[in-house]
């Protein structure tokens, strides 16, 4: 039975006046390796269930991992028949047609087998060789998924979409650098990605104390990534900011940022890592604009935060288990036309931060972060003087935003975030 | 399972296979009101299998797709193969059958929601000490966990385990500022460890550390000598000399410890465990590869004297196992993982360790770290700090963060106090992608010359 049929089978069950399933199959495969022996090799196939079942305000919850659909029917009216009355209870979304989102699903990704998957991971690691470094770790992984959705106002939908990855830490002395690609479609070229971790990996070897002090940066793909994802998602989730959490709660209209940041939400990027056609509650993906030229615009919303709101869902539900449950899908900064080199050139003096370790302890709620750095540059009149390793980066992301003087051309997705390098002010390094 | 297993003799140099039920429910509160009250279940089962020194494993969830996943392994291993120059020969384990339960008196299974709900309730409410609490959640959840394991070596291993954790998210506004702060309870057992109480004055607890950070000044940049309190010890014991600590690092020279083995790599004041025997929220009696588990002490005295093992690595290195060969699930091969692991107490009253300090920060509990094992930098973050001066505790301080190297900072601990506790805080580790719940502790420690990131 496939997932679709496998919701339809739940329904039939389920008499409830409010209800939501959803059927996920996976399977999954990746190969790593012990140094520059591939050793271990792992694959997955697995069935998730998920029901909701909804009644006079109350809401009751049931997953089953490879479980029987009965079990996970009863346990869900169970966990209903115990809950409380929500005066928030928000119904379940209403049939519309679903958006088309090009490039989620790639044959040639879902028919890569094991021989394949070795051939790359060898020709990643064979594409990093030098005689002055070693491969630490690499790893390259694979997935298919099949998402199935039903609800009692009759949605019904179903995606299929890939995704496959390649990772590649090499060392060099005590120094290592790590990078990692991924994509839906079989365009990564791993020899690049290679050459590009042993390039950033010998840049790094000989680095050198810097004075500490406050510093001018350019912030490269992994730090941006780093400090939008631990700090700017959570103060943009709708429930953070109902709930008072969010010290962007009350500012929508204001500028909080400078007029180079424009960052949106877009659940329907063409081959994006988070693009989706519908999200956990069956909502069609849409785009939402967040900050526009430095003003906040919005927020994200499922189904439950939309209707205490008295908004529309922006299709971001990331899980049926807990309520409300929001997750930025791929979150855009639009990029600016300075190359890398043009935004070192742009602020003379400063530091380049390429990786960073440790944004997840960051401080979403006031904004401060302190970030360790891995491979970071002292640049002197736009030029790199030496690395700078094991410093401690620090600032306030709502700070940072307002002094973003110039936003980079090249872009690059990285989990849930596609942006460019940005160059920002001010921040403070201890070394 | 058996059949399964015994097809694969002859194929392989060594298989195993592996069967989880799982089964699990939460319920989850924010702002004083229950939203969801859930419950999980899981079954599946995961098949390994030793080619050329290379593993295949594949996991499914029902017992008639076990053949094929076991042909799927033999096919993964394989395809590695062409690229391994490692060997592996497994030593034999005597053939052994265990049935073992960790106790439990109250089954989880059995306690209604309703009860679980109510304790949710009663946390939420406990936090709201003051208008400054703007909001709150706070969630429980318990476990209970049933494996079999057997492999062609002749082990046929079955255990049981419960385990629960509830705990409380508060944050709270002053003006601009908002501050947020977590606390918690976690350990092995069944409802009795929710009924023990405590719940409230863990939520208590949380809101009126809020309220300390909300008048709190940002720390300052610099180094200085800090003293850490026994959940950061912990942390800073888990990360930073843990994960070095575990011999898959060693074997693929990924630990800033490899190498070292006999030779100083702390003070001599400091001496550091993994233990699965302790009562913690680590604890478990046999591991995923039905070893037993073995208190592992890993730097005593300041030498480094021992790792964690699985079984190929111990194998490998020539030593017994150690019973540190963990899964996060049925679908995921076990590896080298943490059980209960701290750093043993000595001799201070916590008095003495602020002594003749001029300018220091006491940092406090644990708000998110990370190590890079191989080189042994490391960040990590405090709850909340607080200004020594002069051997005093002086204005409280928030965003404390602090990072190093792991040998240079525990070659600086110059002090080590007599408080040594595991601290039974809701954590699962995680390691390529599996989690796997631990407890960690130590006592409170002083460690000279740490360098602290904050404004300069």
């Amino acid at each position: 039975m496939g997932p679709s049929e496998l919701v339809d089978e739940i329904i039939r069950r389920l008499d409830t006046p409010f209800f939501e399933v959803a059927v996920a199959t996976t399977g999954s495969t990746t190969l790593s390796t012990e140094r520059e022996s591939i050793r271990n090799a792992e694959s997955g196939e697995k069935i998730v269930i998920d029901v909701r079942a909804g009644d006079g305000g109350r809401v009751g919850y049931a997953r089953s991992v490879g479980g029987e659909a009965g079990i996970t029917v009863r346990n869900a009216l169970e966990a209903l028949r115990l809950s409380n009355v929500d005066e928030h209870f928000p119904g379940v979304t209403e049939a519309t047609k679903l958006p088309k989102v090009p490039g989620l699903f790639d044959r040639k990704v879902a028919d890569l087998g094991p021989d394949d998957l070795a051939d790359k991971l060898r020709a990643l690691m064979d594409a990093a060789a030098s005689p002055k470094l070693e491969v630490e770790e690499a790893a390259i992984s694979t997935s298919m998924s099949t998402s199935a959705f039903g609800n009692s106002a009759g949605v019904r939908a179903e995606e299929k979409a890939t995704m496959w990855s390649a990772a590649l830490v090499l060392a060099g002395g005590t120094v290592n650098v790590w990078d990692y690609d991924s994509s839906r479609a079989l365009d990564i070229d791993v020899e690049s990605l290679g050459r590009q971790v042993r390039d950033l990996t010998l840049a790094s070897l000989k680095p050198k104390k810097v004075e500490s002090g406050r510093f001018n940066a350019v912030l490269g793909h992994h730090t941006v990534t780093e400090l939008v994802s631990n700090l700017l998602a959570p103060a943009i989730n709708g429930d953070v900011v109902q709930r008072g959490g969010s010290p962007l709660a009350d500012r929508v209209g204001e500028a909080v940022a400078s007029p180079t940041v424009t960052i949106t939400d877009d659940g329907l990027l063409p081959s994006g890592l988070v693009s989706q056609l519908f999200d956990a509650e069956g909502t069609p993906s849409c785009t939402t604009p967040l900050v526009t030229k430095g003003v906040l615009k919005g927020f994200l919303h499922d189904n439950y935060t939309a209707t205490r709101g008295g908004v529309a869902s922006t299709g971001n539900c990331s899980s049926l288990s807990i309520r409300p449950s929001i997750h930025p899908n791929n979150l855009v900064i639009a990029p600016g036309t300075l190359s890398t080199e043009d935004l070192l050139g742009e602020m003379g003096d400063g530091l380049h931060i390429e990786l960073p370790m440790g944004g997840f302890t960051a401080n979403a709620s006031s904004g401060d972060f302190s970030l360790h750095v891995l491979a970071g540059f002292l640049v002197k009149d736009g030029e790199v003087v030496h690395a700078v390793r094991d410093a401690i980066l620090s600032g306030n992301m709502y700070d940072m935003l307002g002094t973003v003087e110039a936003v980079g051309s090249e872009v690059r997705q990285i989990s849930h975030v596609v942006a460019p390098p940005l160059l920002v002010r001010d921040l403070s390094l201890v070394s | 399972m058996e059949g399964v297993l015994r097809k694969l003799e002859g194929r392989c140099d060594f298989a195993d296979v592996g069967r989880s039920r799982v089964h699990s429910s939460f319920v989850e509160a924010k702002d004083r009101q229950v939203l969801t009250l859930g419950t999980l279940e899981s079954e599946g089962f995961g098949v390994r299998v030793l080619v050329d020194g290379c593993w295949g494993f594949a996991s499914v969830n029902a017992e008639d797709q076990l053949a094929d996943a076991a042909e799927r392994a033999l096919r993964l291993a394989k395809a590695s193969a062409r690229f391994n120059t490692v060997t592996v020969s497994m030593d034999e384990i005597p053939a052994r059958k265990v049935r073992h339960s960790t106790p439990w008196v109250e089954d989880v299974r059995d306690v209604s929601l309703e009860e679980k709900k109510d304790l949710v309730s009663r946390m939420e409410k406990a936090c709201y000490i003051d208008d400054a609490i703007r909001t709150t959640s706070s969630l429980y959840k318990d476990t209970h966990v049933e494996r079999t394991y057997i492999d062609t070596a002749g082990s046929d291993v079955e255990t049981a385990i419960q385990r629960l954790f509830f705990r409380s998210v508060v944050k709270g506004r002053c003006g601009d500022l908002i501050q947020e702060t977590t606390d918690g309870h976690a350990d092995v057992g069944g409802f009795e460890v929710a009924r023990r109480g405590g719940a409230e004055a863990l939520a208590v607890d949380a809101a009126e550390r809020v309220l300390r950070l909300l008048d709190a000044k940002p720390a300052p940049g610099g180094t200085f000598p800090v003293v850490m309190n026994p959940e950061l010890v912990g942390v800073f014991v888990h990360e930073a000399v843990g994960h070095a600590c575990e011999a898959d690092h060693i074997l693929a020279g990924t630990s800033a410890f490899a190498g070292r083995e006999g030779t100083a790599v702390g003070s001599d004041l400091v001496t550091i465990a993994d233990d699965p025997t302790l009562p913690g929220y680590g604890h478990y009696a046999f591991d995923c590869e039905g070893i037993a588990g073995v208190r592992t002490v890993l730097i005593e005295g300041g030498t480094l004297i021992g790792f964690m093992h699985s079984r190929e690595s111990a194998s490998r290195l020539g030593v017994a196992p150690n019973g540190h060969g963990r899964s996060g699930s049925y679908a995921q091969p076990p590896i080298v993982r943490m059980s209960n692991t701290h750093m043993s107490g000595g001799d201070h009253d916590l008095e003495e360790l602020f002594e003749g300090i001029k300018r220091g920060v006491y940092m406090r509990g644990e708000y998110g770290g990370v190590v890079n094992t191989t080189s042994g930098e490391f960040l990590f973050k405090s709850k909340e700090g607080q200004l020594i001066e002069n051997g005093e505790l002086g204005e409280p301080l928030r965003d404390a963060a602090m990072t190093g190297q792991v040998r240079e900072t525990l070659l600086h601990v110059s002090r080590v106090g007599k408080d040594m506790r595991l601290v039974h805080k809701p954590g699962a580790c995680g390691k390529q992608g599996q989690h796997v719940p631990v407890d960690l502790g130590g006592p409170h420690i002083r460690v000279e010359e740490v360098r602290v990131g904050g404004s300069v």
